[in-house]
Formats: C-alpha cells, structure tokens, sequence
C-alpha cells in the first residue's frame, strides 16, 4: 500500500503548487501527513528541489497542450472553417 | 574506415536493422515522398484511441509502409495496476494495425486519480519493480503481444529510490520478459543531469533485450539553482554523442534493431531529417563492424 | 392496408418514406458492392490521389502547378487581371533540359504541351485526354477506387430499376387518383421527379465506395497541411503544396501563398466528383480530433498528433 501512497504524493507534488510549497516548508510533517512511512518521508527530505521544480513545470506544460477544447473555441474553429469553405467555393467560382 | 564500415554494413545486412521515423503529420508529405528511403514509421498511439476516421487512415498507411505503436498514456511502471479499459484500448488498436510491435514507457502518468499530464520517473524500488512486472504481464496478456518498454528522461532524480537506473530496469525487464526500447537520448540526458557515463549504462542493460532504438536531440536549459540541464524536447538535431552510443549499442547487440528518429516540431527540411536517417544507418554499420571484429577476434 | 388507397396527403407521406428506402437501398447495395478490396492503393503518386478527387483536369492542373512551383515552368501573365482573364494567362518551359529529369510521365507530358508559351487553361484541357491520365484512370479502376465498366453497368442497373419503382409507383397513384376524379396531383408529380433525380444522382458518382474511403484517407493524413496552409512556403522545397492541391483542391492553396494559382482554376465544371467536388476545404463538418500528446491547439492536426514530446518538456 505505502508504495502507491508515495506515488500519489509525488503526483501531488508535480501538479499542485500548494501541496509543493507546503511539502518545501516541512517536508517531513507533509510526508507523513500523507500517510507515508518513517522510511520514505525521510527519503523525500533528500529531494532533488531544483529537479521538481523543474520537472513540475515540464508537466504543467504537458498538461496545459493537453486541456481540452472549449465549446466555444470548438465553436469558433468550426465557423472559421466554415468561413473557409465558402470562400474557396467564392474563388472557384471566380476562377471559372 | 571505408573498409570497417564495409564489413559492418555486410554484418549488418545479415542482422537486418531497420532505421525510420516519428509519423508526424507535419512530416507526412516529406514522409510518403521519400518512403523508400524509411523502413518504418512510428505512431503515436494515444492519437488514434476512439477515432475511427484516423484509425482508418492509419490502416492506409500501415498498407504503405510498416508501422510501430508508441504509446505514452499508460504509465506501466506503478506500483498501482493499470486500469484494465486503456489496456483493451491499446489491444484494440493493435489488433487493427497489426503493427510489427508496440511500446510503452517505463514511467508512471497518473496515480491516486491525479494526472500528472506527461512520463513521470517512480521511485526505483522493488515495489515498482514488481508493480511493472505485474501490469507488464497483464498488458501482454490482454494485447497479446509483448509491449518493448521504453527508458524515459527525467529531470528529477526519483525520491525514494534504492536502485540505480539500469539496475532497476533490468529487473522489470527479467521480471516481465519484455524488452528494451533504448532511447538512446534518454540515456544521454540522463547521464549528464545525474552523473553517471552513458556508456557505462549501456554495458549495465541486459544488451540481449534491446530490440528498438530512439535517437532524438534536445537542448541546455538552465536550472533555478544556476546549472544546466539536459532538456529532452525532440525540438533538435541529434546530437554525436547519441550517435556514437548508437553505434556502441549496435556493438553489444546482437539483435535486430528497429532505430526511430523522433522529431516533435522545428522542423528542419526533409532531406536533414534523411541525412540523420543515414547518420543513424552508418553509426550502426560501425557498431555492427566492431561486433564482428570482436567475433572473429574473441580476447 | 393498401397505399394506393390512401389520400393525397397520407400517400405524400408514403412515397416520401419509400423514396427514402429506395435510395437507402442504392447506397447500400453500392457500399456493399464496390468496398471490396482490390491491391493497395499508393500513397506516394499525389496525381493519382489528384485525379481520384476531380478527375484528369485536376491531375493535370497539380502536374502543372508543381512544375510551375519548382521552378520548372515559368508563368508568363498576360497583363490584364488574371481574374478575367484566366484563359490568357500562359506557361512556357524554363529548361528544355527538364523533361528528361522528371520522374512521372504526367510531368513529362505537361513540359512538353508548354514547350512553347500557350495559354494554361485551353493546353490543360487539350491534356485532359493525354496517355499518362489514362493510365491513371485505369489504375484507379484496378485498384477499385473508380467505377470500372462492369462496375457502372451494375449502378447503371439499379438506377433504372430504382427509377422505375419510384416512377411507376407514382404514375400507379396519379392515374388511381385520376380515375377517381382527383386532380391534385401536383405534389406528387414533384416529389416523384424530385425522388428520380436524387437517385439518379447519387446512383453513379464519380468515386466508388472505396475510392471515397481513400480519399478521406488521404484527406486525415494530410490534414496538417490544410491547417497550416497560410504557412506554406512555395519554391519546390517541400511537396506540402502539392499534397494540398492534390487532396483538398487548387482553391485549397492560398493565393497569397502561391499568387498564380487561380490561372489554373478550370473554366468548365470537373467531373462530378460526389460530395467533394473539385475543391474540397476538408469538410468543416468533420471533427479534427483531439490529440493526447503534444501537438497543435486546434486538436491533433489530422492524423496522428504532435508526437511525444520529449521527456520534461
């Protein structure tokens, strides 16, 4: 159990900029908040910092390419080629 | 050099190595018009999960040239079981391709609901070892095909973890009997952000295992602390370095190799991307020349 | 119950329910006929995928635009606004030399028409017919993406009997309602002749079943490029330019892009090319998709998305 336990506070880590600062102001007491083992919150004192700052803004910017559509932007996009169409029909017409 | 590259290419002829290249759809033209200079491309699979219509176009395409599946949303590599629905997901697209193989990433991606959004490195301990090896098992079982797992990058030397990288693949690798897709810029990133020498490691892997290969380039980016790190973007040239572990990876190996060359976006010409093709083709007639001489010359 | 003998309109409603059958059951019969698979067709000739769109005009008017691209031939303006003056535009070859390099006999062929400079669109047209664009219609027959002969006599069969149901049916109707003092026919000879030419249309498109399959294919694969069109550079570096008129249509290039390009447009209609005529903006009903990894913000960019993105990025 405790190793998915740890797994899930690294994930709260890489994502959530709350749980980081607090983690950074007392990483034990966090750690074992967490339900982690005496073991494992004193392998999270170690932490590569710069490293998880690092590499939670890495995942940050994963996430954001990955954040799905608005409606309205799907609306929009769907006007704008819409728009498109009925233009290129324009210049066949033109063009004939 | 004439005459080592001779012989690597005849050593290399009869191991049949295959060299191609990240499908990418800005790539496409430049792709189909070159094809009979790539023996493969490689998919993303996670793009075609649900969508019929590119399913159906990646079937055109898997008819014109040989595909591989490359999936990146199934964080394997958890002590938690991977939820069994992305698995028939993977399965069923295998089943529709027929692929000559399919991979995956020696990372985790989510756990306790939480998406962290990309390949997060999980503590390197015998409880992930044996959580790997578990979901390795069941994925092959439900694919019916072996995934080759993949070593990621990463910029944060796991916590918690009481193996050494190769160590810590090499036991999932024995555990589930799958192999090793190497990227080999994974290797050198991480190599120089956490101190160790790429080529060390590749002696440390299990070289029977390596069946693919990923060359890709990345860029120096500094760390809030005033050091540099290697960033693996895919937004680069490969760079020599990752050339020449290529080339000592195809002296250790004595299989096949698949070799992919991942470009993600800044696209350079067509004909750069071919020329690192090539560069990729000659560095493994080098390694495959060594093999051979270390064979005839055993001592 | 009898249909004959129902009112005006009740049988209205009828027939408009059994017309949809009927062509429910020409689609049917045509998708279940024509899907079969014959050879893998090439995704390396953007003539050929040219031709399957619009025919041999598109095929040669690509051949000709990425010649002209490459620098190959040279556009020579007649002066006036090429908008009212399309036909007088001309082309002229820019190296003898040229028609021995190029790989495809459509090119070969197109050089040679433009040896001398001639107007674009008459040379195109005179093209039409040119042995390279046989060879291409006769491949696509082969490979099962266009109709081939015994395949249209079948459309050809069951356009006749669909028509004759449908025509039949509502001749039976209108002389039961004559015959019973019922003049308000009028309804029903419309939609009767309304019924008849939508069978007709769609009974014998351009494309097969499979051929169409193909193209929205190579549609999906290249649908990165009708994104990013505005983008395009010209000057024969990349074939993106030539994928895009191939797959989408010559009005699928920007003319800021590529300024010549509405002298290629054609004067006359093309062949019927169903659904997606001759210039094709990709179907802005269909769904771009969402990509998982990486990749443009408009979702995926076509088929496959931005790749995987590094480790960390």
């Amino acid at each position: 159990m405790s190793a998915k336990q740890f797994e899930a506070f690294l994930a709260r880590l890489y994502v959530d900029a709350d749980s980081r600062a607090r983690f950074r102001a007392n990483p034990l007491a966090e750690a074992k908040n967490a339900g982690l083992s005496n073991a494992e919150s004193k392998a999270l004192e170690n932490i590569d910092w710069v490293g998880l700052k690092m590499a939670s803004q890495g995942f940050a910017n994963k996430r954001e390419l990955r954040r799905p559509r608005s409606w309205f932007s799907s609306l929009t996009d769907r006007l704008l080629r819409l728009i498109s169409f009925l233009s290129d029909r324009v210049r066949q017409g033109r063009g004939s | 050099m004439a005459g080592v590259a001779a012989a690597g290419a005849e050593t290399m002829n009869a191991i049949c190595d295959t060299v191609g290249i990240g499908w990418r759809p800005e790539l496409a033209a430049g792709i189909l018009d070159h094809h009979d200079r790539i023996d493969l491309v490689e998919v993303i699979a996670d793009d075609f999960f649900g969508e019929q219509r590119r399913l159906r176009a990646l079937k055109t395409l898997s008819a014109q040239v040989p595909v591989v599946l490359h999936g990146v949303g199934l964080g394997l590599a958890s002590a938690s079981a991977v939820e069994t629905w992305r698995i028939e997901r993977m399965a069923h697209l295998v089943e529709s391709i027929s692929p000559l193989s399919w991979s995956e990433h020696l990372a985790f991606v989510r756990a306790d609901g939480i998406e962290i959004g990309h390949l997060a490195a999980p503590p390197r301990s015998d409880a992930t070892v044996d959580g790997a090896a578990e979901n390795l098992l069941r994925a092959s079982r439900i694919v019916g095909v072996k995934p080759i797992m993949e070593n990621i990058a990463t910029l944060i030397e796991p916590p918690g973890s009481a193996l050494d990288e190769a160590s810590w693949i090499s036991k999932i690798l024995s555990a589930s009997d799958c192999d090793l897709l190497l990227d080999l810029h994974n290797v050198f990133a991480n190599g120089l952000n956490h101190g160790y020498d790429p080529k060390e490691f590749l002696r440390q892997i299990p070289a029977g295992r390596i069946r693919a290969i990923h060359i890709a380039g990345g860029k120096l980016i500094s760390a809030p602390d005033g050091t540099q790190r290697v960033l693996d973007d895919h937004l680069h040239d490969v760079p020599d370095p990752v050339f020449d572990l290529l080339e000592e990876a195809a002296a250790l190996s004595l299989n096949p190799l698949s070799v992919i060359l991942e470009r993600d976006g800044s696209y350079p010409s067509m004909e750069s991307l071919l020329a690192e093709v090539s560069q990729a083709r000659l560095a493994l007639a080098r390694g495959r020349a060594r093999e051979a001489e270390r064979i005839e010359v055993p001592g | 119950m009898n249909p004959f003998d129902l009112r005006g309109p009740e049988f209205l409603v009828f027939y408009f329910f059994f017309s949809a059958a009927v062509i429910g059951c020409i689609i049917l019969l045509r998708r279940l006929d024509e899907n079969r698979e014959s050879g893998k067709p090439p995704l390396d000739d953007p003539y050929l995928v040219a031709y399957l769109r619009g025919g041999e005009g598109e095929a040669v008017r690509v051949a000709a635009l990425s010649l002209l691209d490459r620098g190959l031939l040279t556009f020579k303006s007649s002066g006036s606004s090429s908008l009212f003056s399309a036909g007088e535009n001309r082309l002229e070859l820019t190296d003898a030399r040229a028609i021995e390099t190029v790989k495809r006999p459509i090119e070969k062929r197109v050089l040679e028409a433009f040896k001398t400079p001639v107007p674009i669109s008459t040379t195109l047209e005179l093209l039409e017919n040119c042995t390279p664009c046989l060879d291409y219609g006769r491949n696509l027959e082969q490979l099962g993406l266009l109709p081939s002969p015994d395949t249209r006599e079948k459309r050809r069969v069951r356009k006749q009997i669909a028509v004759g149901l449908l025509l039949g049916v509502a001749l039976l109707k209108i002389f039961i309602a004559i015959s019973r003092g019922r003049t308000n026919i009028l309804f029903l000879i419309v939609l009767a002749i309304l019924a008849a030419y939508v069978t007709s249309h769609i009974s014998n498109p351009f494309r097969t079943t499979r051929g169409e399959r193909f193209l929205e294919d190579v549609k999906c694969l290249f649908a990165s490029i009708r994104l990013r069109a505005d983008s395009l550079r010209p000057g024969g570096a990349t074939s993106d330019l030539i994928w895009l008129a191939s797959a989408y249509g010559l009005t699928a290039v920007p003319e800021f892009v590529f300024p010549h390009v509405s002298a290629f447009f054609p004067r006359k209609p093309l062949r019927n090319a169903g659904s997606t005529g001759t210039s094709d903006s990709g179907g802005f009903f269909s769904s771009c998709g969402t990509t998982s990894c990486g990749g443009s913000g408009c979702g995926g960019g076509g088929c496959g998305g931005g790749g995987c993105g590094g480790c960390g990025s």
